[in-house]
């Protein structure tokens, strides 16, 4: 029986099975005969989250652009079709061809976020491929892992045979280069192809590096097995932004998707410095394009996409120094075409009353504003380099603008936190609330201004990665104190599940131990830790109990300052000297100035490119 | 703003084939909408509060079929050029969706009342025997029940022999072949999907077991004498 048919039978049996048929306009279909490289690129989660991912667009069409290369895309199926594949012996396939995953030369997944883990091994298992590295002979695809996790994946070390460490534009182009360059050569093992990898700046392949551990359990020191591999991976950057590849065609999903506009990427990087951030670091030094270069992007990727949207998207939009440049060439033609502009989440001190109203003038969306910290003096420990009346400001210009509803983000339980910080957030949004009252022309009605506390979890990379996370005593204690202060009806108070946030921070800074975890798990079919339904902590807890770990010890205790990290392996560019000033200030409440004002030593710019803010390498000002 | 009378009507008919099928009747209204861009089709947009290019279907298709022959109506500013509209379109539009022909409507799209489908059924059982069996039970009432505003529970109990003509069904080696004409208009829309519960409930025919499975496509549509084929 013709294997398509067989999903033909099994999508009347699942939910969406818009998910699972390929057949999108805008995917690449190659001709199999002349293709040297077939990559699957997965996502490890649904298939509406996979389908908005900037990133995964990029490197779609950047692998493709490659007449040698066929990259195909895969997500993971939700649970009711994994169980029809179970039972129709159907294996995970690749979207375009519908070809089996295991049949491909290489297999990348997308790291973005820890709790994603367990569903890389459910992924795994349903392409019947053997979760460990160590396990897979020549026969299976080369493992590859890339995204931010990928800046500290100890935890999945053993699973993958390699990494992508830094921006994969190009790195991964020349990564498949290599394995066609020694499949053709003849002289190819999947061993000598690695060992050839890791010279490769920006891959680390982890089974060429030793770990050895002190008696308290934390990491003694990395070993490299081969003289000529680096002992230090340091991650690749796109030298000039404005040159580098974007897709001028993005595949159009026939489902709804997650985030389902055209997105333009306006800059990489972050010039603020928040403390607690770990993308802010990771993708130093920040680097962005001109406003001709992005407008004539939109432009063509509203003709070939046919999106009535278009969001600007970046860490700190509004900190791009040529935001009204750019805003007024995209509205010289987005208004006409009933084109919407529309900003992410934004700081509230650079925000300006112009700048909203240009984004609104099509279509309305919603207003965020991240203030993190209920008090000036944990904005100021923590970076975040705004301040109450920027706040005021904001809201008023959103409310005159017509809005009564505001969304505020914080976090609770950031190192130097008090119980004043914690009730500083309700007063912070009691004030603000009075700031609608007090606006003269505002809209009619009640304001809504919604609160939504996340818990703090330290991340590698960043000036708190030595912190530890509160227990979860104490952040059921500091959310039940913000729940019991709020009294206005006009605010609206969501937290995040500290349970969830402590597995993610056991992860986030975990070492090559925690494999042994992550393998039970899917013995125990974990999958989706990101969906509610999903994810079992007493479940986690259990496993971790059953592996002889103690999650505590990874998410709950303080690093050593002088501790080797599970993560020192990787140079992210910014020094670790840098992170350790960091931290002291944040004790001493001393904020650091962003980018654009002073260059605070980083040591990003010594990757080099066209910095945008950067010192002596800055040619764009 | 130019005025909704300046544009001129056009219809679409076309086909939703393949791995369209599992295409909501949704999805495929915004599959529709950006291909219209791509297409450079410059067609009317509604004048309210959140202006949307207005497309009107005839009624959809159930999801999992197949069809050669849906309608679709649509305004567009002149001068139109059929052909060209049809190119451009096909060129924007996935594989599996395809415009067949573009022209000036001369029906309204309540005058499709019935439409013809072929279903192909692969089931471990088949047999010259058992298609006897599907066709008799086509020619005796089949009580389906179907979702309903209009009872408390929701659900309200129908037969649809009434809503089923010219039904044929043929084994041919390798599946059972049906053939009938369905009732589609907006007063009695027999659901093709009724045929495939009617074999489940009448003939115990599941399609459970591994490798079993059916398609569905509409081949043709007609107006109220059920013989004028719909266009």
């Amino acid at each position: 029986m013709n294997e398509k048919y067989n999903i033909d039978g099994i999508l009347r049996k699942v939910l969406k099975p818009g998910r699972y048929t390929g057949g999108e306009y805008g995917q690449i279909i190659k001709d199999k005969e002349k293709i040297k490289c077939r990559f699957a690129f997965a996502f490890p989660d649904t298939y509406e989250i996979g389908m908005s991912n900037l990133g995964v667009r990029i490197l779609y069409g950047a692998l493709n652009k490659n007449e040698n290369i066929w990259c195909e895309r895969v997500y993971a199926p939700w649970i009711d079709m994994q169980q029809q594949m179970k039972k129709h012996n159907i294996p995970l396939y690749a979207h375009e061809s519908m070809d089996p995953v295991r049949k491909f030369d290489i297999l990348g997944f997308t790291l973005q976020y820890e709790l994603c883990y367990s569903t890389v091994l459910n992924m795994l298992e349903l392409s019947d491929i053997p979760l460990y590295a160590k396990d897979r002979g020549e026969e299976y695809p080369i493992v590859i892992g890339g995204g931010p996790c990928a800046y500290n994946a100890e935890p999945v070390a053993d699973f993958f045979d390699v990494f992508s460490i830094g921006e994969g534009e190009e790195a991964l182009v020349e990564f498949c280069e290599l394995y066609i360059k020694m499949k053709e050569s003849g002289g190819y093992t999947k061993e000598k192809f690695l060992h050839e990898a890791a010279k490769i700046e920006g891959f680390y392949v982890p089974s060429l590096y030793d770990v050895s551990y002190n008696d308290d359990g934390t990491v003694k020191e990395y070993t490299p097995k081969y003289d000529d591999i680096p002992t230090k991976i340091r991650k690749r950057i796109i030298k000039d932004f404005d040159k580098t590849y974007f897709p001028e065609q993005f595949v159009m999903p026939y489902i709804e998707t997650v985030h389902d506009r055209i997105v333009l990427e306006v800059y990489r990087g972050c010039p603020r410095g928040c403390r607690f951030c770990q993308a802010g670091m990771i993708y130093r030094p920040a680097r962005a394009k001109s406003p001709e270069v992005l407008n004539r992007d939109a432009k063509t990727l509203y003709e070939n996409t046919g999106y009535d949207e278009i969001s600007l998207c970046s860490l700190s939009i509004s900190d791009y120094p040529h935001i009204r440049e750019l805003t007024d060439k995209l509205l010289e033609w987005t208004d006409d075409k009933m084109v919407g502009l529309s900003l992410p989440s934004m700081r509230a001190d650079s925000f300006s009353r112009e700048l909203m109203k240009r984004v609104s003038s099509v279509r309305a969306s919603g207003l965020t504003f991240a203030p993190e910290a209920g008090m000036q003096r944990l904005r100021d420990a923590i970076n975040k380099n705004i301040c109450e009346k920027d706040i005021f400001e904001a809201c008023r210009a959103a409310f005159e603008g017509g809005r009564n509803q505001v969304k505020l983000y914080f976090m609770c339980g950031l190192p130097t936190e008090t119980e004043e910080d914690i009730l500083g957030i309700e007063k912070l949004a009691r004030a603000v609330v009075d700031e609608y009252y007090q606006t003269e022309n505002r809209p009619k009605g009640r304001p809504t201004v919604t609160i939504s506390v996340a818990c703090f979890i330290p991340k590698p990379f960043t000036p708190f990665q030595w912190d530890r996370q509160s227990t979860m005593e104490e952040l059921v204690e500091k959310q039940q104190l913000l729940a019991s202060a709020i009294t206005d009806r006009s605010i609206k108070y969501n937290y995040h599940d500290a349970n969830v946030s402590r597995i993610e921070a056991v992860f986030a800074r975990g070492d090559r131990r925690l494999s042994k975890a992550l393998a039970k798990a899917a013995e125990y079919g974990f999958k989706f830790d990101a969906w509610d339904e999903c994810f079992d902590y007493d479940k986690w807890l259990s496993v971790f109990d059953e592996c002889g770990i103690d999650p505590s010890f990874y998410a709950n205790r303080e690093f050593g300052e002088d501790e080797v990290l599970p993560w020192d392996i990787i140079d992210c560019g910014v020094s670790k000297e840098f992170f350790l000033r960091e931290r002291h200030k944040a004790y001493n409440d001393t904020v650091t100035e962003n980018c654009m004002k002073s260059c605070a030593g980083c040591g990003a710019n010594k990757l080099g490119g066209e910095c945008t803010w950067c010192p002596s390498t800055n040619t764009k000002k | 703003m130019v005025s909704v009378n300046e544009y001129e009507k056009v219809r679409l008919e076309f086909s939703k084939t393949g791995r369209a099928k599992f295409i909501s009747h949704l999805d495929l209204n915004r599959t529709l909408r950006t291909a219209f861009v791509r297409a450079k089709v410059a067609i009317w947009f509604t004048n309210g509060f959140n202006p949307h290019p207005k497309l009107v279907f005839s009624l959809p298709l159930s999801l999992g079929a197949e069809s050669m022959c849906e309608f679709l109506d649509i305004r567009v500013l002149p001068p139109v050029d059929h052909e060209k509209i049809k190119e451009s379109l096909n060129k924007n539009l996935p594989d599996d969706i395809q415009i067949k022909r573009v022209y000036k409507p001369k029906t309204k799209l309540e005058d499709l009342c019935w439409s013809r489908y072929t279903f192909k059924l692969y089931f471990n059982s088949m047999s010259e025997e058992k298609a006897n069996e599907i066709k008799s039970m086509l020619e005796n009432p089949m009580i389906i029940t179907k979702r309903t505003k209009k009872t408390k529970s929701g659900l309200t109990d129908i037969d649809i022999l009434p809503g089923i003509r010219s039904s044929t069904v043929v084994f041919d080696g390798e599946c059972v072949n049906i053939s009938a004409d369905l009732e589609s208009s907006v007063d009695n829309y027999i659901n093709p999907d009724y045929i495939i519960r009617a074999l489940d409930k009448y003939l115990n025919i599941d399609f459970e077991q591994s490798g079993e499975y059916y398609t569905v496509m509409k081949e043709v549509t007609f107006k109220k004498d059920c013989k004028t084929v719909y266009q």
